[in-house]
């Protein structure tokens, strides 16, 4: 069974998997259920001032992204845990969590179909 | 083996567990520190090696390694971090923290399963070592334990060299082994007869009666926690053998061996002088009797002979009257009769002086017997008062 979705490397996805396809699916949609509100709670740590918490948010998705295969949302997402321990601008920020938004969003839905 | 993995992302531990399971590995997974915590608490669970993300809420990894080994029962489990961190300074961070090993994410099954037998075999080497430490302490222990335990049984056969009498042999006997929490009796045979004796009350009839019984039994003679200690001339009761401790158990039969060696060799000499001694007083007897004899003998000879010359001389005195004598001739025989009384009076004389002799020597026999049998400083005086007593004589 064949499993595409554009921005992941399905093949690296599955081989990460145990070399499990039904696996790698299950995990997929843990991923969509678990990450929906990724934005939403990256926010509220912004906005509480919580860069621990952020960045624990962002490591957090970098390291199930690299594990599913989504390499080019996992570089976003790096970069995003690279700002949490910088001083960088907020604007900078969201900027880089709004494209990193983008790019689930549509693995999501991808992933929904499924 | 189960292998817990703690990751506060519920997919990386999915991941993680399924090719730990799918290579035959039990997994248990968590995603707090402090709930995995509880885990390895739990007895139930037998984990022999854990996995765990660095950065995680509450608790990190490295905080969760370090209190992971601070809990004794757990520092020997093997713990290997999982992270997408892999700087040098994260790994050094992981190592000062007490982990063993470091991979990083995403995991890859081949990595991830060398690593883990990696850390196994690291693991039984280490117990392995630990356990051969172990030993080696233990046996380090037992051998400072048996060593000092020599030194005692050293110093005993110095001890007991000082006891004079029996009593005092088994007061010295029971300070050693109540130094090993001994309760014992002992039987010493003097020679003559069985004397008991106990560390604490007097020996029961029915406990003399089990020791004389088992005196015949060999050298040990086993009987629930009892122990005798059979010797030619005594046997010692231990009431409370270690018998649940095979190694103590052991080690104090070879101990109570030596004891008892030197227990047995002070008896001899204390026997052996209780017979010297006994020896000493019956041959300081028959001299004392004989001397009594031959002074009674002395004075009954000079009795007689003072008695014979006063009637010789009564005799003479009223017989030379009637012998129709000179004057001169009377006065002669007078003066040759007063020569010899005088003679005699002095040979008595010098004759108590032997006596003086005869009662001075007796005096020292009876003070040395009496010395022998009390060795009271007072009775001394006793006896020779008593002894100068006696010894007056009446003269004429």
């Amino acid at each position: 069974m064949d499993v595409v979705i554009t921005g992941v490397d399905t093949e690296k996805g599955i081989l990460l998997c145990n070399n499990n396809v039904e696996f790698y699916l299950t995990i997929l949609k843990k991923f969509r259920r678990n990450y929906s509100s990724f934005k939403v709670d990256f926010i509220a740590a912004v906005d509480l001032n919580d860069a621990g918490e952020a960045f624990r948010l962002s490591h957090s998705l970098s390291s199930v992204l690299a594990a599913i295969g989504a390499s080019e949302s996992l570089v976003l997402a790096q970069k995003l845990e690279s700002m949490c321990n910088n001083n960088v601008s907020l604007t900078d920020v969201y900027n880089c969590l709004n494209m990193l938004s983008s790019n689930l969003d549509d693995i999501m839905d991808q992933i929904k179909d499924l | 083996m189960t292998i817990l993995v703690v990751d506060d992302e519920e997919i990386l531990t999915d991941i993680v567990c399924s090719i730990l399971e799918k290579h035959g590995y039990k997994t248990l997974s968590a995603n707090t520190a402090s709930r995995a915590i509880e885990m390895l608490k739990d007895a139930t669970t037998e984990i022999k090696l854990i996995i765990s993300d660095v950065i995680m809420p509450e608790m990190n990894g490295y905080e969760f390694c370090s209190c992971v080994h601070s809990i004794s029962k757990l520092k020997n489990i093997p713990f290997m971090f999982s992270s997408s961190l892999t700087t040098l300074e994260d790994k050094i961070k992981g190592i000062d923290s007490g982990a063993d090993d470091y991979i990083t994410k995403p995991v890859v099954e081949d990595d991830l399963i060398l690593k883990v037998s990696h850390l196994f075999k690291l693991s039984s080497d280490r117990n392995s070592l630990e356990g051969q430490l172990e030993e080696a302490h233990k046996t380090a222990i037992q051998a400072m334990t048996y060593s000092s335990d020599l030194g005692k049984v050293v110093n005993f056969y110095e001890d007991a060299m000082l006891a004079v009498d029996f009593e005092d042999l088994s007061t010295r006997l029971f300070k050693l082994t109540k130094s090993y929490g001994l309760s014992c009796s002992l039987r010493i045979n003097d020679g003559c007869e069985d004397l008991f004796f106990s560390d604490g009350f007097s020996v029961a009839p029915l406990e003399q009666k089990v020791i004389t019984t088992a005196k015949n039994m060999g050298r040990f003679y086993d009987f629930g926690k009892r122990t005798i200690v059979n010797y030619d001339n005594h046997s010692l009761l231990i009431k409370n053998m270690p018998i649940d401790n095979s190694d103590q158990y052991g080690i104090l039969k070879d101990i109570l061996g030596a004891i008892c060696n030197a227990l047995s060799a002070r008896i001899a000499i204390l026997i052996n002088n209780i017979n010297v001694e006994r020896q000493k007083n019956n041959v300081l007897k028959l001299v004392k009797g004989a001397l009594d004899t031959i002074n009674k003998s002395y004075r009954s000879i000079q009795q007689t002979n003072v008695e014979i010359i006063e009637d010789m001389n009564e005799k003479i005195d009223a017989t030379i009257p009637h012998l129709g004598l000179m004057e001169d001739t009377e006065n002669r025989l007078e003066a040759i009769l007063e020569q010899t009384i005088d003679r005699t009076n002095k040979n008595f004389f010098d004759g108590l002086h032997i006596e003086d002799i005869f009662l001075s020597l007796q005096s020292e026999i009876d003070k040395y017997m009496y010395i022998s049998e009390s060795p009271s400083a007072d009775t001394t005086d006793q006896v020779s008062n008593s002894s100068s007593a006696s010894g007056e004589l009446e003269l004429f």
